[in-house]
């Protein structure tokens, strides 16, 4: 192939560095078909341009650039192999031209979308390369009566295999942001789901058990009332009533452990108050304004600061911590400090404190916040956790 | 200890635990009287407004809603009855809620008999009754509080950092030194010293200084 096959050398030059800019500007789909679309109109002397491309099923092409009117219909117009002009030319790796009536070509069919009876002429050509083989499919249409040409058909087909590569460097982008953003989705419904169901947990202990054991140990206070006290059977009630108390406590601690009931009946900054009493080994003073936010975003940072006590606890050697809760109009913000050894945050933290990190890291971002971590050696550890709103429920 | 038994309403939405109170409290029949009971707080309002009880005794959770919203609309609609609020959550943040919405007192589900009624008599004759494990609680963490335990000014509201600032103030520092001395920003110094004056109640470094060493923050 000796050049793209443009007459002037210097349009050709031209329009070898734009699809060298188009190609190098990012992995992002969209952009490169639109400017692709661009320069082959300017290229090739046509009024629009389409370009279609695969689908990751390799089964329909999806309009993925076009030159303006139809720029806004990226990503609407779908056609399955074999349908229309651009589906033949993609099942038999052919190009197609026709010059006028193109209603009467069985292999036409009309899209209202994409302004049909507006333009007289068009090509069409695969849009493909040896190692990515067919990416798309590439159109021109002219509103006036035009004969492509071989050489058009030549210079599109060039330009359709300088791009190929690129743009099924683009299809493989997408896919996988797309599975990233899947596996994101993915740990939020896992969050959600686990939340729910210990939410679900407590609730039935609470509802079922706790209350079942309560009015047995009411129960048994009676009984042991209506007997005489230094009888056998009344020593056994009193027994049993102490065990009804131990079981209950048992159920609390369950109970507490899954979803603390004070967090649903009096929202976080109490919630956060009993989580600092219930640290035993440092002690957690716990300052700020009370504030009611959406229920999940008062887990999540419910979560976080348990976290990060945790961390205090095994990790800090403090001898004091803090919890902080501030909301203003615009945000809310939680931090958790302590006075202990801190640590580099160059180096790399040992491996439970990096999963701690990144899971709080999580929690905050999947209520749409994000977690900043401060520490130093001999200079004690903050991590706050920001979250955006203040929407009281 | 009283001429007539106190009358109860029962407010719990789990029908087995209305029906282990009432037999508990049947062998008090001198002493406390169960007038009525409701399984829900709308249910509640109206059995409180027709038997005009002496003491309501009502569950903290009832489903679907709250015993604490229960326990203030009935205390501002009935002022001159009583609400004991009955909870299986040894928890202090319950504690001070239920004083806040107008109880008479907290006590804890696992209560006897012998207690709940004293209880009872206790909270009709106008005083106010706390679980005892749980006030005992609530004492000490008071008292460690008052002794400072915490840092300098942790009574007065201040946070570690900002009881570290005012320090920093007190010794004479500028904010630019103070910011060195704790490795932060000379923008948070001066934010957390806009909150010390917030909560010392004055509005410069003099009255902050004279401030804390009025309430003795830093001996």
């Amino acid at each position: 192939m000796s050049g793209l096959g443009l007459a002037d050398p210097e349009r050709e030059n031209a329009l070898l560095t734009g699809i060298i800019e188009a190609i190098s500007a990012g992995p992002e789909l969209g952009p490169l078909a639109a400017s692709v679309a661009r320069l082959i109109v300017a290229a090739t002397a046509t009024d629009i341009c389409f370009v279609h491309v695969l689908d990751d099923s390799d089964g329909a092409l999806t309009l993925a650039g076009a030159t303006p009117p139809f720029d806004c219909q990226v990503g609407r117009v779908r056609l399955a192999l074999g349908e229309g002009v651009s589906g033949w030319v993609a099942s038999r790796h052919q190009p197609a031209v026709i010059a006028e009536h193109k209603e009467a070509d069985p292999r036409y069919r009309y899209f209202p979308e994409l302004g049909g009876p507006g333009y007289t002429s068009m090509a069409s050509v695969p849009m493909a390369s040896r190692p990515a083989g067919l990416v798309g499919v590439l159109n021109v249409h002219t509103r006036q009566r035009r004969d492509f040409t071989d050489r058009d058909v030549r210079l599109l087909t060039s330009i359709g295999s300088l791009v190929a590569g690129a743009m099924h460097q683009a299809r493989l982008h997408r896919r996988l942001a797309a599975r990233e953003q899947a596996a994101e989705r993915f740990a939020e419904q896992v969050i959600a789901a686990q939340e729910a169901e210990r939410q679900r947990l407590a609730g039935d202990i609470h509802d079922g058990i706790t209350q079942r054991l309560v009015s047995l140990a009411y129960h048994l206070d009676a009984a042991v009332a209506a007997l005489p006290p230094d009888e056998v059977a009344a020593r056994e009630l009193r027994r049993a009533r102490e065990l009804t108390d131990l079981t209950l406590n048992e159920a609390h601690a369950a109970i507490w452990g899954l979803r603390p009931p004070v967090l649903e009946d009096l929202g976080l900054a109490d919630g956060l108050a009993s989580l600092a009493r219930s640290i035993a080994q440092v002690p957690v003073t716990v300052t700020g304004t009370d504030c009611r936010l959406p229920e999940h975003v008062e887990i999540a940072l419910y979560r976080i600061a348990q976290e990060a006590l945790q961390n205090v606890v095994k990790h800090a050697q403090a001898s004091l911590a803090e919890v902080e809760l501030r909301c203003d109009a615009s945000r809310t913000t939680l931090r958790v400090s302590d006075n202990g050894q801190g640590f580099d945050l160059a180096a790399r933290p040992g491996d439970e404190t990096s999963y701690g990190l990144r899971s709080m890291a999580e929690r905050a971002e999947l209520v749409g916040g994000r977690l900043t971590v401060a520490s130093r050696p001999g200079l004690g550890t903050s991590v706050t956790a920001t979250v955006p709103g203040r929407s009281s429920r | 200890m009283r001429g007539r038994p106190v009358r109860v309403v029962l407010i719990d939405d789990h029908e087995l635990v209305l029906e282990g109170l009432k037999a508990m409290l049947a062998r008090f029949t001198g002493r406390v009287r169960v007038v009525g009971e409701a399984a829900s707080a709308d249910d509640a309002l109206g059995v409180v407004t027709a038997l005009a009880p002496d003491v309501v005794l009502c569950d903290v959770r009832l489903r679907g809603s709250s015993g604490l919203d229960l326990c203030r609309r009935l205390t501002e609609q009935h002022p001159e009855c009583r609400v004991l609020l009955l909870s299986v959550y040894e928890d202090e943040q319950y504690l001070y809620q239920a004083l806040r919405v107008g109880a008479a007192g907290y006590l804890l589900k696992r209560v006897g008999g012998e207690e709940l009624v004293r209880s009872l008599e206790l909270a009709c004759a106008g005083e106010t009754v706390v679980d005892p494990t749980l006030a005992a609680r609530v004492a000490s963490s008071a008292a460690r509080l008052h002794s400072q335990e915490f840092w300098p000014g942790a009574r007065l509201g201040l946070s570690q950092r900002e009881s570290e600032v005012l320090g920093g103030i007190v010794a004479g520092l500028s904010n630019r030194a103070i910011a060195t001395q704790l490795v932060i920003g000379d923008e948070t110094v001066k934010s957390h010293a806009r909150a010390i004056y917030r909560k010392l109640g004055v509005s410069d470094r003099a009255g902050a200084v004279a401030a804390a060493l009025r309430e003795g923050v830093f001996r």
